[in-house]
Order: C-alpha cells, then structure tokens, then sequence
C-alpha cells in the first residue's frame, strides 16, 4: 500500500535518508523507530509530501504520493504549533477545509471530535489557553478530521497523561478496523509492542531492523538472562558471559553471550543460584543493544 | 484553487476581526490629516505670548519710529501690543538683560545702517521665525522711512510707489481648467499619495512577514505543508493580505477625499489618480511581499526580522525624504529618472500623479517595468522560501541562499 523504494534524502552533502526502503500494509499499525538524528522525521516529511526525494520514489496503491489528492494523508508532525490566537473551532474548521472538507461539515465533524476528546468548553476559546496536552488533542483531530487513509503520526503519545494516552490507543485501534493505515513514530517501545504488527528501525538513514515484531523478537539471536542468587558475585568475569549486564544485591540481567551450561558452571563456583530465568528480548533491548552496536 | 482561496479568507477575516486593527485603520489617517494641518494652523496663528525686544541704536536716529512701530503695528489676539520695546545704550548691557531674561532678545542697528550695512539681532531662540520676519519687516520699515526723511522725500509718496504687489495662484488641471490653487492642497496631495501608498504596502508587507514568521515558529508550518503546497500557501497569504491592504488604502481614499471634500477643496479630487494608485498599490506590494514573505522564512524571531527590515525601510525612506523636492521640482530629471527605479516606483508614480506632471506613457511604461521587476522577485522568493519555510533555528547564509537561487 504505502511502498518507500530506495529513498535518499542529502542536506547539504550530509545523507539524513540513505536509500531506505520498506512497505507498510493496508490496515497496519506500523511502528517507525530510531534514535535522534536517524532520519525518521525527513522520511515522514517525505511520504507526507512536505520534502521531495533526492532519489527513490514513495507510492501509494500504486500512485506516486506527489499525485494524490491531500486528503489521503494525515499528518501530526512531531514539532507541532497551532495558531495561539485564534479560536479551537474555528481553527480545526479551517484545516478540516484545507483538506477539501466543505465548511459545514468540516464544522459538525469538528463538534464531535471535540467532545469525544472532552474539549467542548474550549471550543470558543483561543488556542494559548489550552494547556500543552489539550493542544496536542486538537492537533490529533487536526489529523482525523478528513478521515485520511493514512495516518502519520510523530510521537504521538509525548505530551499525553495515561488516560489520554489509552484514548489515543483506542481511537487508533478503532480507526484500523475501519481499515485506516497507521504509521508512526515514537521512543516509547511498549506503545509499539501492545499496538505495532510490523516495525522498521532505522539508524544513521538506515534500516537497520525491518519485519513482524514477532519474528523480529524470536529471531533476535541473543536471549535475555535473569539470575537470583544468594552470596557474592567476583566482580570480574561476568562480561565474559552477558552483555551490558546489570548485577544488583542479589541479581544479575544481560544479555547471554554463549551457552548457559558455561555460566551457570561460572556462577556456582561462587553463589548459589535460585532461580534462573530466560526470556526473548523486549524491543527496548533489541533498540538499545542494535542501535548501540552501530553507533 | 480552493486551497489559495481559504488561505486568502482566512488571513483577511483573522484581521479584519481584530478591533485593534479597524481602529488604528480609522485612526492613523485622521491623525495624520491631524499632525498634518495642526501645527501649521499653530504656526500661522498668532500666540498669546508678548515679545520684550531690546533695541540698541548706534545712529540714535531710528529707535523711536521702531519704537513706535513695534509698539503699534504688532498685536496679540486680544489687541493688546506684541512687543514691548527697551531701549539700550551699549550691547553689553543687552546682553546681560536677555541672559536675566529680562528681556527677549535685542536688535543692534550699527552706525552705517542707513549707507546699506545689516541690522543684527540676538536673542536665546531664534526657533520663531514669524517673530523673526516681524522684526525684519519692522526694522526695514524704519530704516527706509529714516532714509526718506533724510532725502526729503515725502514717506506717503515714498509709500505709495513702492506698494507691494500680492501673487494670487492658480493651478491648471489637465482639462485646462483653472482653480484658485492653495499651496497646502498642492504640495499635501502628493506628499499624502505617496505616504499612503508607503503605509498601505508596508504595513501589509510587514503583516505578511510576521504571518510567515509566526507560522514557521510555531510550526503549524508543518500541519499546513502537508496539505498545500509552498507555493499555493505563499500566494493565498499574499493575496489575503493584499485585499486587506486595498481595504486599508480605500478607508484612507474615502477619509482623505472626505476631508478635502469637506474643507471646501473638492475640486482637487481626481478620480483617475485613485485608479492609478490602486494599480501601484498592487504592483508595489507584490513587489515587496516577494521580499518580506521571504524574509519571514529567515528569520526566527521578531528581533532578527526587525533588523532586517529596517534596512529595506531606509531604502524606500530616500523617495520620502526627497518628497519635497519631488513635488517643487515634478518635471526635473532625478524626477523622472527615479521614478522608474522599481522599488521606488510604487511611491513616486503616485506622488508624480499628485502634482500633475506626468505623462500617460511614463506611467504606463513604468506599470510595465515594475509588473516585470514583480515577475522577476516571486521567481526568485519561490526559490529560496522553498527551501527555508521548514528550516528552523539555523542561521541561513547568503552563500546558501545564492545557491538555491542557481538550482
């Protein structure tokens, strides 16, 4: 459905987009993740058609975006303003019919938004007298509002308390089973792992990881390791066998290097082990341990 | 289409909403007709001040016919005299009484006055120069009757020849019509036309700016690109905001035209020069919302644009500042030759319409060049705020900006 194909983006002879490629499914949720500086925003400005591809193209069914009608695509960048001055309604009016709404309608959807987001004693106000979070729901109906076939969302959940937090995940799920394409960005792994079916990582421009999160997670070659332990572990030698291990008072975490038979030789030589536990990775590891490792 | 045609809406309604705005618009041409007219007024009425002038008289021959006309040809409103006349025997002494502040300021009338030398006069302000050309007109008077008297010459006759012949002026319009000119209405027009053209392109040319700026700041920018186009978001604001300024320039017309109407001056009314100044008013502020819609792009807070600005400020502030010798010397060549200059076009075309002398083809020709130099500048701007509508917190180069022009 959406289809980025060995996309490049240069600024100023420093590659922020390095032929990047990847699709994301009609229906999916799809999670776009990266460190600061790996580029995510430059590709979500490129497939919303704000900045142009040096090389490469992104379609859409088929059609180049730069083709399609506006209306396709919503779009809650990560840096995001409203105009301070002006009225929540009338604002949300105005950008409902920049994206082909007709003016009433756009206005009676915009009634509804606002009070499913709980904004109604707002709507006559101006904009600065909304709190940050309130803002940021007025830009998510900003991006709802012409009901898009693709949504692109740039950290959508910083800003928000939990409640609205889950309000955001249920509008999203709900939005899916009406066949809406999600596609967002964000630092919060566990939002991707309850929401996301197939993630992309990239790093410095690059993909890095892409696939099912599933598979990703199962075929993360290495598994993590939890030890409790009654006595004193030697602080020198566990790097033999974890990586980046963290040992507290009575337990040790990492990431396992080999086998286990020969950790759990080394740990009985000098504690007693209660209890020994291994599970895949979570995708904060797998982030950290991946992105680290390039860097 | 429907795109431009919102942008448009709503950056004329957001401002035309704004009660701040439809006052200042009412306002600032009242005041200026105001500051305009006021001080002249002023000026030309006499005060309720009384003037204590020292004469010191080297000749001893002339203090009592200055004294005398000083003491009766000079009144204050309420018929009471203007000047209280002293007289002194030596300058120093004088001098001391004016820094006493005893008295105003004094005349020295020197021993060869009558043979032709000058009177001299001291004082702590010379700012008046309406008591200035009293006291000139006085001390001639009395020298000359001096001079008279010492010829055996009869003051009346004397008088008589030499009475002064008044210049009453009359202004021919282009239909060869002839009118009782006023020289305020003659020289306010033009100085008005272009002033109005200067508010109305920079006010909204700043408007548009800050419009720019504001967005790029608080990043609606973002929300809004990914809806319409660079291009189709540039000509929406500039359009929206030059119907706002052709609102502004009409109000200013209709309260510049009523007050003219009103002073009995309706006759200097020439519903062409409206015409012709509509026209400059668009081809001018495209020409400078090309500049000011980019700079929006640059800069990053209001301090930095200021800065900018003024620059361009003191470029179009030179046709302002040459006003009067524009509008004394209409047909003179620096005239002509600068009012075809493109950034000064939109200012002195107008200006040349109010005092009359120009010919249909300049204007047209200067239409012309002015409406290419606007083609040239949005080619140029569409090249560079492509670029910089989403870079922020980066200070932009003229290197770079001369490299995003070339590609």
């Amino acid at each position: 459905m959406l289809h980025i194909q060995s996309v490049t983006k240069r600024f100023d002879g420093l590659t922020a987009v390095d032929s990047l490629d990847f699709e994301v499914h009609e229906g999916d949720i799809y999670g776009f993740l990266g460190p600061n500086g790996a580029g995510k925003t430059t590709t979500l400005r490129m497939i919303m058609g704000i900045l142009e591809p040096d090389d490469g193209e992104i379609t859409f069914s088929g059609n180049p975006i730069r083709n399609l009608p506006v209306n396709i695509f919503g779009y809650l960048p990560e840096e995001r303003g409203l105009y301070q001055k002006q009225k929540l309604l009338e604002t949300i009016v105005y950008f409902g019919v920049l994206k082909g709404l007709n003016e009433p309608e756009a206005k009676s959807r915009a009634i509804k938004w606002i009070e499913r987001f709980d904004l109604s004693d707002y709507s006559y106000k101006k904009m600065q007298e909304l709190s940050k979070g309130n803002q940021q729901k007025v830009q998510l109906i900003l991006t709802l509002l012409h009901e898009p076939k693709l949504v692109v969302l740039d950290e959508p959940f910083t800003g928000l308390d939990p409640v609205n937090q889950l309000l955001l995940k249920n509008i999203i799920k709900e939005k899916q089973a009406e066949g809406v394409t999600f596609l967002f960005s964000t630092h919060q792994m566990e939002q991707v792992e309850r929401l996301c079916t197939n993630i992309c990582l990239i790093n410095k421009g690059r993909i890095v990881l892409e696939g099912e999160l599933t598979k990703i997670r199962r075929d993360f070659r290495s598994e993590v390791v939890t030890v409790q332990f009654d006595g004193v572990l030697p602080k020198i030698g566990i790097e033999d066998f974890l990586e980046n291990p963290s040992v507290g008072e009575s337990t040790v975490e990492g990431v396992l290097r080999n086998g286990t038979r020969e950790f759990i030789k080394w740990l009985n030589q000098s504690v007693e082990i209660h209890n020994f536990s291994m599970r895949p990775p979570t995708l904060e590891e797998i982030f950290i341990e991946t992105v680290g490792e390039k860097s | 289409m429907s795109q431009i045609l919102s942008i448009m809406k709503w950056e004329f309604l957001n401002r035309m909403k704004s009660k701040v705005f439809i006052i200042t618009m009412i306002l600032f041409p009242i005041l200026i007709i105001a500051m305009s007219i006021i001080p002249s007024l002023l000026i030309m009425q006499d005060g309720m001040e009384v003037y204590r002038v020292g004469i010191v008289d080297e000749t001893k021959s002339i203090n009592d016919i200055l004294m005398q006309k000083l003491s009766t040809e000079y009144n204050l409103e309420n018929g009471e005299s203007k000047f209280i006349p002293f007289v002194f025997d030596f300058v120093k002494d004088a001098k001391i009484s004016t820094a006493k502040n005893e008295i105003d300021g004094f005349i020295v009338l020197p021993d060869s006055i009558i043979l032709g030398k000058d009177a001299e006069y001291y004082a702590t302000s010379l700012s008046n120069f309406k008591i200035l050309d009293e006291l000139r007109r006085a001390v001639n008077h009395s020298v000359i009757e001096v001079r008279v008297q010492q010829e055996n010459l009869e003051i009346e006759v004397v008088n008589k020849l030499t009475k002064w012949v008044g210049l009453n002026t009359f202004e021919i319009s282009e239909s060869g019509e002839a009118s009782e000119g006023d020289e305020l209405v003659s020289f306010f027009i033009p100085f008005a036309t272009m002033f109005l053209l200067f508010m109305s392109i920079f006010v909204n040319g700043q408007l548009l700016l800050r419009s720019v700026m504001e967005e790029r700041t608080s990043r609606v920018i973002e929300v809004i690109l990914s809806s319409v186009t660079p291009r189709q978001l540039m000509i929406g604001k500039i359009l929206g905001l030059g119907a706002l300024g052709l609102v502004q320039l009409l109000v200013y017309l209709a309260i510049g035209f009523g007050a003219l109407y009103f002073r009995g001056m309706g006759q200097a009314i020439e519903i062409e020069h409206a015409f012709w100044m509509i026209l400059f008013f668009f081809l001018g502020y495209f020409f400078y919302a090309a500049i000011f819609g980019t700079m929006g792009t640059l800069f990053d807070s209001e301090q930095e644009a200021q800065q900018s600005t003024s620059i361009i400020t003191i470029i179009v502030v030179i046709p302002m500042m040459m006003s009067s010798y524009f509008i004394t010397n209409p047909g003179s060549m620096v005239t002509k030759v600068m009012s075809f200059f493109p950034p000064f076009t939109p200012f002195m075309i107008p200006l040349r319409f109010g005092t009359g002398i120009i010919e249909l083809w300049e204007a047209v020709l200067a239409a012309v060049l002015l409406g290419l130099s606007v083609w040239g500048m949005m080619i140029l701007a569409g090249k560079i705020f492509r670029v910089t509508l989403l870079m922020y917190g980066k200070r932009i180069t003229l290197p770079e900006i001369i490299r995003w022009i070339k590609t």
